[in-house]
């Protein structure tokens, strides 16, 4: 393999100084961290929210933010962490840096339309944190019609905001698909791609299909408030549902825009941590695209209790059980990779093992929500908030956490405390499971979503649920502190701490600012330790 | 989780007890092969990996065998979903309108409306449900009997329950509605039928029973409140305010879409929503915010009253200021289950109370 090019170079991170180098910069890799930067501060934001809903949700009756305080509490939590954090976390972060290294590439192909994604999203980003300023938005994250057609608050804002992050996502999607098909070394052939690169493909697609549905979408909302066209309006001979379905067609997509690349992740991290090659590389690869394939067409199942046709209802439930499959065929070729492995219980490791179990969790009661009958009675009960928490978070979330971990003395050519990041994990961990698995008794037993207040025969999960989210609001601090001493004073990390055979080990850390002189000539697979063992 | 003892409830039980339990074993089973392997093949026991590439047998099985056992899910969740829409030929319908922020029952065949649902234990009810063209989607949710389903405005939909057990049961409202959706809940009494024989019986006679005048226009009189404000509108009102509660019919027939409190809600009906003053013991409140910080000031001036044309509301009925800052149904849907008790001790008490307790009797 290519020998790191010239070690005199300067690493990205010192190529230039100063703010205007960074914002006008076409490096990927900068690029990336400008997203790491801007996602970390939306996501601590949305956390604060998701720790005020909980506060106010401790106790039953009104607690200090009221109802509609609540509503718009809420709202903006969902905005901000779909729309802020978790569709760009993965892809936008480490995809961006990671991407082009592992391809052998030394950018994307449009560099300066990069940048532009990220001034997108950051146009978003303000946008969205502006309706915060004009007093807030109460429609929920899915601005349901007539719902937010017809409220008072002003819906115009959050709205360009989604609008606009969807053009950076879209954006970002087409210079990662043309990056894969044109900028992959000439020794790398498909299927000697990483898994993260094929998971990132497989997103990059879905991105750029189903987001465009998502922005007429929101148009039409505008339209409808502005002009009164009455597309879904019942008064006027439009149809609510109609929207619903619009919206799902891209929202249910979206999920798996949130959770493949942190698939991606997992299928890097377990093969380096068991130095195993991976268990059945093609099948992981073919089924991100399966997952893609498929996860396009299950929308209906957020609309089971809508008043759809029942032949709909069936239809949907049947292929939404489709979708399981490749989902499992993923874990369980990730357990396969751990046999007779070699097992190192690093940081990243643990996180992909949290993320195994946290998502099995979430997809298993997916299953629940995939069945008709067993639908109708959990479906918008707080059983829905914990899944969608299981997967979202406990998979999207927690990879992303992994990422940074596992990408960390690359990113910054320094090294974390291990015995502080292993605390702040277990916090972490303990706290989820404590705050979401709670809500999942609460919505068997019929607690409804979205209530500000509840009876008080729910006070037991709601208190649990509230206890649990100060404990995995205290990991995530001492993670964030942890990382940012790192930052700072952290001692030096090697080129290659965890032993991986994918490219960016080969490169020192940090990376220069130009990673490959020359292109390297790819001679194994991605994850092949038993030819020749990783030694950088 | 609280059953009313339905089929329906049954069926359902059922598929949640198979799939999750097959659900339960199968993470139980991941979770130990992993916790086990990270014991077993760690790097101090293990030093050196065996590298296998993959097993094509093992990739069918995991394929095969996970599809086989989600079709049976599938088919589990749809069993109890065809007995869900396979409504009971002699199924009594009952009409369900959910409006922003309140159920109102309509029983067609007796004329009557009430703000609870009633039922005689043993019978099929079919409620055909929607909501006015200018409110939101709402979904009754039942869960003692795990029924739900959305009211759409302008759209109609059902679902069908068959009580086996005398009681009380929540109705929520599980679709996101606005400022008070945690608060849109009343409950499913159901009674013997003798009772709700005798229920129907007081409901119609109350609705044929004459009313003075004097009182009629005291909403906070206690003959009043003891009355369904729907049925006597449609029953009285009417004959001199007309459907749309616009007076003129006969001499002096003031416009009631003028008087707060006011609500002109759906095409079949006016509803009379008192329960406001009723609820809080208050005047309604002047505007949505009495907060004074300048963001909320400038927000408020920018927003609904402002010259910003692209906030101005579209003037439809329930955002006229009444409907809006009026605080309705709110709080108080457990206290209008004993009116006169209210009145005695006070109003306002109440909503002080940090846990209402709405079926405490």
């Amino acid at each position: 393999m290519d020998v790191a090019a010239g070690a005199a170079a300067p690493d990205y991170l010192r190529a230039g100084r100063g703010l205007a180098s960074w914002l006008t910069t076409t490096d990927h890799k900068r690029i990336g961290i400008l997203y790491l930067v801007a996602i970390l501060v939306f996501f601590l934001f949305a956390v604060c929210l998701g720790l005020m809903i909980r506060l106010e949700l401790f106790s039953p009756g009104e607690q200090f933010v009221g109802n509609q305080g609540y509503n718009r509490i809420l709202t903006l939590h969902g905005i901000t962490m779909i729309f802020l954090f978790i569709i760009p976390s993965v892809p936008a972060v480490f995809g961006n840096f990671f991407l082009p290294i592992q391809i052998g590439a030394n950018d994307v192909s449009f560099p300066r339309l990069n940048l532009a994604s990220w001034y997108f999203y950051i146009g978003g980003g303000l946008f969205a944190l502006g309706s915060v300023i004009l007093g807030g938005v109460d429609t929920g994250w899915t601005f349901y019609i007539p719902y937010s057609s017809d409220t008072a608050d002003n819906v115009y804002l959050p709205i360009l905001a989604a609008f606009i992050l969807g053009w950076s996502s879209i954006l970002t999607g087409l210079n990662f698909i043309v990056t894969v098909h044109r900028l992959r070394v000439a020794s790398m052939p498909w299927f000697r791609m990483p898994l993260f690169v094929w998971a990132l493909y497989a997103t990059s697609w879905i991105q750029i299909l189903a987001t465009p549905v998502v922005g007429i979408t929101l148009l039409l909302i505008l339209l409808e408030r502005l002009l009164g066209i009455g597309i879904f309006d019942p008064a006027k001979g439009g149809d609510p549902v109609l929207y619903q379905h619009l919206f799902w067609i891209y929202s249910h997509p979206a999920v798996y825009i949130m959770v493949l690349p942190a698939m991606g992740v997992v299928s890097e991290i377990v093969p380096v941590f068991c130095r195993k090659t991976i268990f059945g590389y093609n099948f992981i690869a073919i089924s991100s695209l399966a997952i893609a394939g498929i996860g396009s067409l299950v929308w209906g199942h957020h609309m089971f209790t809508s008043g759809m046709a029942d032949l709909e209802r069936i239809v949907f439930s049947l292929l939404t059980f489709l979708v399981a499959i490749p989902s499992g065929v993923k874990v369980f070729n990730w357990l396969a990779t751990m046999y007779k492995g070699s097992i190192r219980l690093g940081t990243p490791f643990l996180y992909a093992l949290a993320f195994i179990f946290l998502f099995s969790v979430g997809g298993f009661t997916g299953l629940l929500q995939g069945a008709l009958s067993t639908d109708i009675h959990i479906h918008d009960t707080s059983f829905i908030v914990a899944h969608f928490h299981y997967t979202m978070f406990g998979g999207g979330g927690v990879m992303f956490l992994g990422a940074l971990h596992y990408w960390f003395p690359k990113m910054f050519g320094r090294m974390y405390h291990e015995g502080a990041a292993l605390v702040a994990f277990t916090l972490f961990f303990v706290g989820f499971n404590c705050l979401y698995f709670p809500l999942f008794l609460a919505g068997l037993a019929g607690m409804p979503r979205r209530y500000a207040d509840y009876l008080p025969e729910y006070l037991v999960y709601h208190r649990t649920s509230t206890v649990g989210s100060w404990i995995m609001v205290a990991g995530i601090a001492l993670m964030i502190a942890n990382l940012l001493r790192a930052f700072f004073k952290g001692r030096k990390a090697e080129q290659n701490p965890w032993g991986g055979a994918t490219l960016e080990w080969t490169v020192p850390s940090p990376p220069p600012a130009h990673q490959f002189a020359s292109p390297p000539v790819v001679t194994r697979g991605p994850y092949e330790y038993g030819r020749e063992h990783a030694s950088g | 989780m609280y059953s009313g003892a339905s089929e329906i409830a049954r069926q359902v039980d059922a598929a949640f007890y198979w799939i999750g339990g097959i659900c339960v074993v199968l993470l139980i089973g991941i979770t130990a092969v992993m916790v086990l392997f990270v014991i077993r093949y760690r790097r101090a026991r293990r030093p050196e990996a065996v590298q296998i590439e993959g097993s094509l047998p093992l990739e069918v099985t995991w394929i095969v065998v996970p599809t086989l056992i989600v079709l049976f899910m599938f088919f589990k969740g749809y069993e109890g979903f065809k007995l869900m829409r396979a409504v009971p030929e002699d199924a009594q319908v009952v009409e369900v309108v959910g409006q922003r922020w309140f159920w109102t029952f309509i029983y067609p065949e007796q004329g009557i409306t009430s703000d609870r649902l009633y039922a005689p234990v043993g019978r099929p009810i079919k409620l055909e449900m929607t909501a006015p063209a200018d409110d939101v989607v709402h979904s009754l949710y039942l869960p003692a009997f795990r029924v739900k389903e959305d009211c759409v405005p302008g759209k109609k939909s059902y679902l069908w329950f068959q009580p086996e057990q005398e009681g009380r049961y929540h109705i929520f409202c599980a679709e996101y509605c606005g400022k008070d959706h945690s608060r849109m809940i009343t409950e499913l009494v159901v009674l013997s039928p003798e009772q709700y024989l005798a229920w129907l019986g007081r409901k119609v006679s109350d609705r044929n029973k004459p009313v003075v005048m004097a009182q009629a226009m005291d909403p906070d009189s206690a003959e009043i409140k003891e009355r369904d404000g729907a049925a006597l509108f449609k029953t009285f009102c009417v004959s001199c305010h007309g459907p749309e509660g616009l007076g003129g019919l006969v001499e002096n027939a003031r416009d009631f879409t003028k008087l707060e409190g006011w609500k002109r809600s759906s095409r079949w009906r006016i509803t009379w929503r008192r329960s406001t003053r009723e609820a809080t013991g208050r005047k309604p409140r002047p505007r949505r915010s009495s907060s004074s910080t300048w963001t909320s000031v400038w927000a408020r001036s920018r927003s609904r009253d402002g010259p910003f044309p692209l906030n101005r509301r579209r003037g439809r009925t329930s955002r006229t200021p009444a409907a809006q800052t009026a605080r309705p149904t709110a709080v108080a849907w457990a206290d209008r289950q004993s009116h006169a008790a209210a009145a005695r001790s006070g109003r306002g008490k109440e909503r002080k109370q940090r846990c209402w307790r709405p079926f405490s009797t």
